[in-house]
């Protein structure tokens, strides 16, 4: 059972303020009857004594046109408002109905039809109760002043001018029962209109607000998506040797493209971009997948190669939903431009060398991943040289389509590639965005549209020694650093700074390494210096020892992993890493 | 690294000047466990030391712990680049440090 509280609802709220415009129009139209009906009566059309309908007319009309003169102010009045254009409506037929009763007989539905606007019970047997007693009332007073309701009148034998019970009972009898029954059957077909209508009302509301909550779980998981990928450029602000920049736009609140890059050592970068099959959150969800177990496998030490065929296998297991991924997956090695990649059914990549024009770079393609259990990749190699620009997209670019179903296709891909050669990959991007726009127009984006820019760049000048790994270089690996930071233009605490930091780390690699070659590596820029230490000795992190205790007296304080603390706390950043049978210790001081 | 050396009676003070780092740290080690005996007051003039090492920090420690038995020690005129250093380690505690 339906309760009047639910009145509190929003969704009844505005209902009703809806509903107090629509019964004040209903009123106007009855208004507008009256006036009609008093206007033929003056015609002569109907023949209703004049001074009635002189009278009852304009009084019944004003009743009608009331709540519409007061409607600006419904609002004051709130949930009275609509007891007011009751009140007005039954007042009004009361008038008509005592003026001309025989002719307004059907009249006393209205105020009941009325209380429908409002899917409201309480409001239907208010409408009721009162059209009941008004009706009485009216028929009364027809007796004086109109032409009397024949049924009453019959009733009252108004010859005799007594009331019997015996009249009475017959009043009640023909005349108000059997029109009070009729306005109750009446108001119980609006009564269970407006109960079905109320529950349909709040089945909406229900739904509605578990859409939007489904649409606000969409945002969130939008969000973490985008949150998966790295969207901080530029990205590798201490590497000058290279430049890269991604975008993914998805078509729907979450979509199937990803790409990702990220150093796997300090000369080595990972390059991925794939396309997932379908749209939406399935696509998303498997998304999440295959960057997990791609990121994992390439950082663990595998090839490109490598890395497909053990993800393609594992994505294959319990793969009921039959989803599959392509992928284009390179590692790039940052020193020499050296590319190794492999290609599971990804689009061709794009390159452009330095002076040139872009074009494909037709590889071969594996199965996609998640296809086939034990797929085969193969993989390929490519010198990235310095100033060339390499180009990796999903097929969200390439099938672009506009308002007539032309693909954007590659064409025209690389025409917008090759117009604005010239720019770095983040305006790049941004040119071949743009024409993709125009291209489309209005028509909705059917596929995520993914790209991905990588350009070689002149390396930042980097000089190196290589000392005897033994104390007596460090006279030597300081003279060098203070060279190359002096003619930077260095400050000369930061020189001392880094002086300091190459004697700690240089003294433990000559005493404890064990090492039979060391480089010292420095590459200084505008405001900053980057300082690597190589070793071929037993792999040791001195970034993992523990801090030492500096609040003991003189007496028990050790000197042991003080050196390492102090390098720690005077450098922007220290950074281990054991790879190629090297130990890489890096420091970085910027000014 | 240079170490002028001065002495007054029972006072001794050692100016350094250059560098204090791995390589010449034994040349301050000789003369703090060579040098001291007899000493009650040690004075460290770092007004022309650019910057020590832990090495360095090593021979201070060495200096603080003997003159705590026979006497005192102070640094003076320490730079900015080897302020921090004392701070970071805690040996700005340990050290009786002046201008």
């Amino acid at each position: 059972m339906h309760t009047e509280t639910t009145l509190e609802n929003p969704i009844f709220l505005e209902n009703e303020r809806e509903a107090n415009r629509y019964s004040c129009r209903c009123l106007q139209v009855m208004a507008l009857i009256a006036a009609l009906a008093w206007l033929l009566n003056l015609l002569g059309v109907f023949i209703v004594p004049p001074a009635v309908m002189n009278l009852g007319m304009p009084v019944c009309i004003l009743f009608f046109l009331l709540p519409t003169l007061l409607l600006s102010r419904a609002s004051r009045l709130g949930g009275w408002f609509k007891y007011l254009i009751m009140g007005c409506c039954i007042l009004g037929i009361t008038v008509l109905s005592a003026a001309i009763p025989k002719h307004t007989v059907l009249a006393w539905v209205a105020p009941v039809l009325l209380s429908c606007h409002y899917y409201s019970r309480k409001l239907t047997a208010s409408a009721l109760a009162a059209s009941v007693v008004c009706l009485y009332i009216a028929g009364i007073a027809s007796l004086f002043v109109g032409e009397g309701d024949p049924n009453l009148t019959n009733a009252l034998r108004m010859e005799d001018a007594v009331i019997t019970p015996e009249v009475f009972r017959e009043a009640v009898l023909f005349f108000l029962l059997p029109r009070s029954a009729i306005l109750a059957g009446m108001s119980f077909v609006c009564i269970t209109v407006a109960k079905r209508t109320r529950s349909l009302l709040e089945k909406q509301a229900a739904d509605s607000s578990a859409r939007q909550r489904i649409e606000t779980e969409l945002n969130v998981a939008t969000q973490i998506q985008a949150d998966m990928l790295p969207r901080i450029f530029p990205a590798f602000p201490e590497r000058r040797e290279f430049d890269i920049y991604a975008s993914m736009t998805p078509a729907k609140e979450v979509g199937g493209d990803f790409y990702d890059f990220f150093l796997v050592d300090d000369d080595h970068l990972a390059i991925v971009i794939a396309d997932v099959s379908g749209k939406g959150v399935p696509a998303a969800l498997f998304m999440v997948i295959a960057k997990t177990l791609l990121k994992n496998a390439v950082q663990m030490g595998a090839s490109p190669r490598e890395a497909l065929e053990k993800v393609n296998d594992q994505l294959c297991e319990n793969n009921e939903a039959e989803m599959f991924v392509t992928a284009w997956l390179g590692v790039y090695e940052i020193s020499t431009g050296h590319l190794t990649a492999a290609n599971a059914g990804h689009e061709y990549p794009a390159i452009r060398r330095a002076d040139g024009q872009f074009a494909l770079f037709r590889d071969q393609h594996g199965f996609v991943l998640a296809g086939m259990e034990n797929a085969r990749y193969r993989e390929y190699e490519l010198e990235i040289g310095v100033g060339d620009t390499l180009f990796l997209y999903t097929d969200g670019v390439a099938e672009a389509t506009d308002g007539a179903n032309t693909l954007y296709g590659t064409d025209r891909m690389l025409a917008a590639l090759n117009r604005n050669h010239t720019l770095g990959p983040e305006a790049l991007l941004r040119q071949v965005k743009a024409d993709i726009d125009r291209f489309v127009g209005a028509a909705p984006q059917f596929d995520d549209i993914t790209m991905l820019f990588l350009q070689r760049k002149e390396a930042a000048a980097r000089r190196s020694i290589q000392p005897p790994p033994q104390l007596e270089s460090i006279p030597q690996v300081c003279a060098f650093l203070e060279q190359v930071l002096e003619e930077a233009g260095a400050p000369m605490k930061v020189i001392a700074q880094v002086n300091m930091a190459a004697d700690e780390i240089f003294s433990n690699i000559a005493r404890y390494s064990g090492a039979s070659t060391v480089r010292v590596d420095c590459e200084a820029m505008e405001n900053r210096a980057v300082v690597r230490f190589l070793d071929d000795g037993s792999p040791y992190d001195p970034t993992a020892q523990p801090e030492p205790d500096t609040s003991l007296p003189a007496e028990e304080r050790a000197i042991g992993g003080l050196g390492i603390f102090m390098v720690k706390k005077s450098m922007d950043r220290m950074s281990y890493d054991y790879t190629g049978g090297k130990n890489i210790l890096t420091i970085e001081k910027g000014w | 690294m240079n170490i002028v050396k001065t002495s007054e009676g029972a006072k001794l003070t050692l100016a350094l000047e250059g560098r204090l780092d791995t390589t010449t740290a034994p040349q301050l080690e000789a003369e703090v466990k060579g040098g001291l005996a007899g000493v009650t007051e040690l004075a460290l003039d770092f007004s022309r030391l650019e910057y020590l090492s832990s090495a360095g920090l090593r021979v201070l420690l060495a200096a603080q712990k003997i003159m705590n038995k026979q006497g005192n020690m102070v640094i003076r005129h320490v730079n900015e680049t080897i302020m921090e250093v004392f701070e970071v380690t805690g040996f700005s505690d340990i050290l009786t440090i002046e201008d």
